[in-house]
């Protein structure tokens, strides 16, 4: 994809047309992009894949490139393979406020963990007929 | 001149003034020629502070209570009662004021009890020495009041020897 | 306990007694003694113990035995205080005043007096205040802080420390009986103001246990004050263990509304949950005491509740709903019904706010048809007159009464603390008692008179050893149980009272008769101009039926009209709510402010501990909204501005706590009617303990009270607790 139509939609997913060096691209499609023209914190960024499209959340990133991308490193995991042990679970992202996606298949809703102070009374299942 | 200058600029921004013993205009500059000059020498006499004199009943006007909390209030002067559970009297020498009581709910996260109510406490730290002053409390504030007079105490002579006593009704059988 | 024969014996008896009293009274004024208390001089009465003398000048003496209510028993020591040529210490709770006597409280000999007996108590009391529910309000921890050693010579190692194994006493009361310091507080209230004489010691010295002996139910309706006067943590609340700490919960005075009396409680509860009822001493009512129903019946409050409108659906099933839904629904209904088909009745828990709100909404659709479920007979005066309701000569004058008359009342169980207080008179006084009812067991002795209403036409005439009684005594009173004056031939009942009442009365000040009601809200609602009893319901068929508490059963649909449509208003979903189209969730005696008149005819105020639960709401509030929806809005929006309705119906409603004598005596007997002379059976339907505990729509849905009753059921069968523990086991 290229010309008008990305810039406009890079604009519309990420409020600025930039282009930097591609560094590299993770498991899950996101591309990572460095612009050492811009300030420290503006010059890494992340583009998340087409499909995530306005789904977009920062625990998509993994944190080996999550990493590079807050400046705790400056190599990113293309040039230096990350330390990784065989307990490391898989990344996920946090899906607790997408809907239909959590265990259970429910958002989060909070709820009170206060136990019920006083029961009520319900009525009787079969009215009987007068 | 210009030194005379700096002199003035120093005595208006500072409270303490070195001079100099030898060079009448030279900063003093061992410690021991140093005097000391009191801000008042320096700064001009401020005027004198009048006290605003507000009477009682005009303290709610200008105090930023909420109006919900100044006159739909009712408060209810009384001398709490003798813990049942417990032999001393004390708790029941002072005079307290308790405000109706507001709704509290719970609060979800841990049960704990919320309440919109910021004078719901202050029958558990205001105490008074007479009805009196209670009264003046409440009219100060605005509040209408109830006085609960309290129970008397009575007491009723009593003596060790009524438990030998032959006409005592529960003396029967071998008690 | 009760004896009927032995009536020569006793006359004789009774004979030497008066003698005795008369001997006693004759010098008059008693000389006031002059003593010194640490240099204050005092004069006070002869008589008086050194304690009670100090209590005057306003020093309290430490001490764990004494109390006020309870003889003088002298067993803990605490009390020492110094005497001015004494050598010993004395004990100043037994010690009687002596004219020049100089005493000293606060001396060094005192303090160390005290620091000993301190010292003792502590050797044998256990150190589990962290975990003992009377931390906080104890006065052995309290007292153990201002007059304790700083340390203790006990070598645990060597003495090692005294335990003695816990005593089941019933499902109300908790034993931690190691924690006892044997002050026989709770022996003396089981033996002076319980009538439970099974409650005692056993051993001596450091081997004396308090206790039944063979373990038993702590048999009495008033078992729940031994947790009060208990200084120590060994006798506490079962239903409250381990939930509260004095100091994190807030109080809240308040009157107890499970009976008539109208006790004095004070609510005790944290974070919007109401954790226990204590008593709040009122010499007038109820002195220190509440019975177990008042107590303990609060679980009530957490279950079976109303918490949101129901509104009946086509299908016929009651479902939940909003205010908005709910409220429109009754109005609408409200307005539809012609004004002689709609009717409102009130149950006996009524507050009176409620009632006028409710009386006012009535009137403003031009019915009268306002009534009470419970009972009142109509003619005689019956409701009309305040004297033919009320009790008259007010709770405290039971104490200089002479003779008394109960007539159709168990007070044992229809008002627990006027049955203390009679028992009380009966203990140190000459009082004769009679009883018209039921032969129970009432705490004190009586002379049974019979179980109908001839035994009243006996006194009439003259006839009979007690008739006599009655017209020697100085100061007659005749308690009558509103239970007695219900139904067939009340009112005649009443009618007879009035003319024995008459005849007793001789000076002007006494009434003699006395009606003890059996509902908090029975004496408010007639006070206020309801009519009393369902009887004017049945005549016309009800087509709009408002109920407000009202849970006795005393309606069925069979009573109404077969297209009825039933509100129910209160709190706890029971037959009311069951009978009911739309259901309007109020608020429980704990949750509101209301007035309640007590069966003497003194108003008093209670106050709300807790906010009403879940979408509930305070009872005049609903009213005052169903009358802004169905269109005649009543003019109050605050309770201060329904409390100026209040006073202008009847002004004594709204001056609290004070006794308002009713007038008209005379003019009662003008309206009283014998009429037929038939028999009526005068006796109560509560009679035994298990009776007691539930009568009321709170106490019905307590499980604690239901749990009560069963232990209370299992110990009429076999008083001791182990086979009746057997026998539950057998039963599940």
């Amino acid at each position: 994809m290229g010309g008008v139509k990305a810039a406009l939609r890079k604009r519309y997913l990420m409020d600025v047309t930039r282009v930097g060096r591609h560094v590299g691209t993770d498991k899950f499609g996101n591309r990572y992009y460095e612009d050492n023209s811009y300030f420290i914190p503006r010059n890494r960024w992340v583009e998340f894949p087409d499909k995530v499209w306005l789904d977009y959340d920062a625990s998509q990133v993994p944190p080996d490139w999550h990493g590079w991308l807050h400046h705790i490193t400056d190599d990113p995991p293309t040039v230096k393979e990350p330390l990784t042990q065989k307990w490391v679970l898989e990344h996920r992202e946090n899906v607790s406020i997408v809907p239909g996606q959590n265990e259970g298949g429910q958002k989060y809703i909070p709820y009170s963990t206060t136990r019920t102070k006083t029961l009520g009374w319900q009525p009787a299942e079969k009215k009987e007929q007068n | 001149m210009l030194r005379t200058s700096i002199l003035r600029a120093i005595q208006a921004g500072k409270c303490v003034r070195m001079a100099s013993s030898g060079g009448k205009d030279l900063p003093a500059t061992r410690y021991h020629e140093a005097k000391r000059v009191e801000v008042d020498e320096i700064l001009e006499k401020t005027p004198e502070k009048t006290p605003v004199k507000v009477s009682a009943d005009e303290t709610m006007d200008i105090s930023g209570v909420p109006l919900e909390h100044i006159e739909t209030r009712t408060a209810r002067i009384f001398k709490p009662a003798k813990e049942a559970t417990q032999t001393p009297w004390g708790n029941t020498l002072a005079w307290r004021i308790e405000l109706d009581n507001r709704q509290r709910w719970e609060n979800p996260l841990m049960g704990w009890s919320s309440t919109g109510d910021p004078l719901s406490n202050i029958s558990m730290n205001m105490k008074f020495a007479s009805k009196e002053d209670a009264v003046a409390f409440c009219e100060k504030n605005r509040w209408d009041y109830d006085i609960e007079e309290p129970n008397a105490r009575q007491i009723k002579p009593k003596n060790y020897g009524q438990n030998y006593s032959w006409n005592k009704r529960s003396r029967i059988g071998t008690k | 306990m009760h004896r009927v024969g032995g009536q020569v014996a006793r006359a004789a008896a009774r004979a030497t007694q008066q003698q005795r009293t008369m001997a006693a009274a004759a010098p008059a004024a008693p000389k006031k003694v002059e003593v010194f208390i640490d240099g204050k001089k005092l004069l006070c009465d002869p008589g008086m113990t050194i304690l009670q003398a100090c209590l005057l000048v306003g020093v309290e003496i430490p001490r764990f035995c004494y109390h006020d209510r309870l003889s003088i028993a002298g067993n803990c020591r605490m009390c020492l205080v110094e005497v001015e040529k004494s050598i010993k210490p004395v004990a100043s709770c037994a010690m009687p005043v002596m004219n020049g006597m100089k005493v000293k409280t606060d001396s060094d000999f005192v303090k160390k007096a005290r620091e000993g007996v301190m010292e003792f108590l502590l050797t044998n009391h256990p150190l589990d205040c962290p975990i003992c529910d009377q931390g906080g309000e104890c006065d052995l921890q309290d007292q153990a802080m201002t007059h304790g050693s700083d340390r203790g010579r006990l070598q645990s190692r060597y003495d090692g420390k005294r335990a003695v194994e816990d005593k089941n006493i019933g499902p109300l009361v908790k034993t931690v009986m190691t924690r006892c310091i044997q002050c026989t507080r709770c022996v003396r209230f089981a033996n002076e103001v319980a009538d439970f004489p099974d409650f005692g010691t056993t051993g001596r010295g450091s081997d004396m246990q308090i206790g039944t002996y063979v373990e038993k139910f702590f048999a009495s309706e008033l078992s729940g004050n031994i947790i009060d006067i208990c200084p120590v943590g060994a006798l506490t609340n079962k239903q409250y263990a381990f939930t509260a700490r004095p100091w994190e919960t807030r109080k809240t005075e308040s009157v107890d509304v499970m009976d008539a009396a109208g006790s004095n409680i004070v609510l005790t509860h944290r974070t919007g949950e109401l954790l226990r009822v204590i008593p709040k001493i009122n010499d007038d009512i109820n002195e220190e005491w509440i019975g177990d129903q008042s107590r303990f019946a609060i679980d009530a409050l957490k279950v079976q509740r109303l918490l949101t409108p129901f509104v009946r659906g086509a299908d016929g099933q009651l479902k939940p709903a909003s205010w908005e839904e709910a409220l429109f629904t009754v109005a609408a209904k409200m307005r539809e019904t012609p004004a002689e088909l709609k009717a409102a009745v009130v149950g006996g828990l009524t507050d009176v706010e409620t009632m006028v709100a409710l009386k006012d909404l009535f009137n403003r659709f031009n019915s009268e048809n306002v009534m009470t479920e419970e009972e009142y007979p109509e003619t005689s005066g019956g409701a009309d007159l305040r004297s033919n309701y009320t009790f008259n000569d007010t709770i405290s004058a039971v104490e200089s009464s002479d003779a008394l008359l109960l007539v159709g009342t168990n007070p044992r169980f229809e008002a627990p603390t006027i049955n203390a207080r009679i028992r009380k008179t009966f203990l140190y006084s000459d009082i004769q008692i009679g009883v018209i009812g039921a032969q129970t067991n009432l705490t004190y002795e009586y002379d049974y008179l019979g179980s109908t209403s001839k035994a009243i036409d006996d006194l009439l005439a003259g006839k009979g050893d007690f008739a006599k009684t009655l017209s020697n005594a100085k100061n007659p009173m005749i308690i009558v149980g509103a239970e007695a004056l219900q139904g067939e031939g009340g009112a005649a009942v009443l009618a007879k009272l009035q003319q024995l009442s008459t005849k007793l009365s001789k000076d002007k000040n006494s009434k003699v008769l006395n009606v003890l009601q059996r509902w908090a809200g029975m004496t408010g609602a007639l006070d206020i101009g309801y009519k009393a009893g369902t009887a004017s319901l049945r005549k016309k068929p009800i087509k709009f039926l408002y109920l407000v508490g009202a849970d006795e059963g005393k309606i069925s649909r069979s009573n109404l009209d077969p297209q009825a449509f039933v509100v129910y208003q209160g709190h706890h979903g029971e037959k009311g709510a069951e009978l009911a189209d739309v259901i309007l969730p109020g608020a429980a005696y704990t949750e509101k402010e209301g007035t309640y008149v007590n069966t003497e005819g003194r108003s008093q105020r209670g106050y709300p501990a807790v906010s009403p639960p879940g979408e509930a709401r305070t009872d005049w509030k609903i009213v005052r909204a169903v009358s802004e929806v169905a269109g005649k809005t009543l003019p109050y929006n605050e309770i201060k501005e329904l409390r100026a309705r209040m006073s202008e119906i009847a002004p004594h409603l709204v001056r609290y706590r004070d006794f308002e004598p009713s007038s008209f005596s005379k003019q009662a007997l003008e309206l009283a009617q014998t009429g037929s002379s038939s028999e009526k059976e005068l006796v109560p339907k509560q009679r035994d303990l298990p009776d007691y505990y539930q009568t009321n729509v709170i106490s019905r849905n307590s499980q604690l009270m239901a749990a009560t009753k069963r232990a209370a059921l299992d110990a009429r069968e076999n008083p001791y607790m182990e086979p009746a523990v057997t026998q539950a086991a057998a039963r599940a």
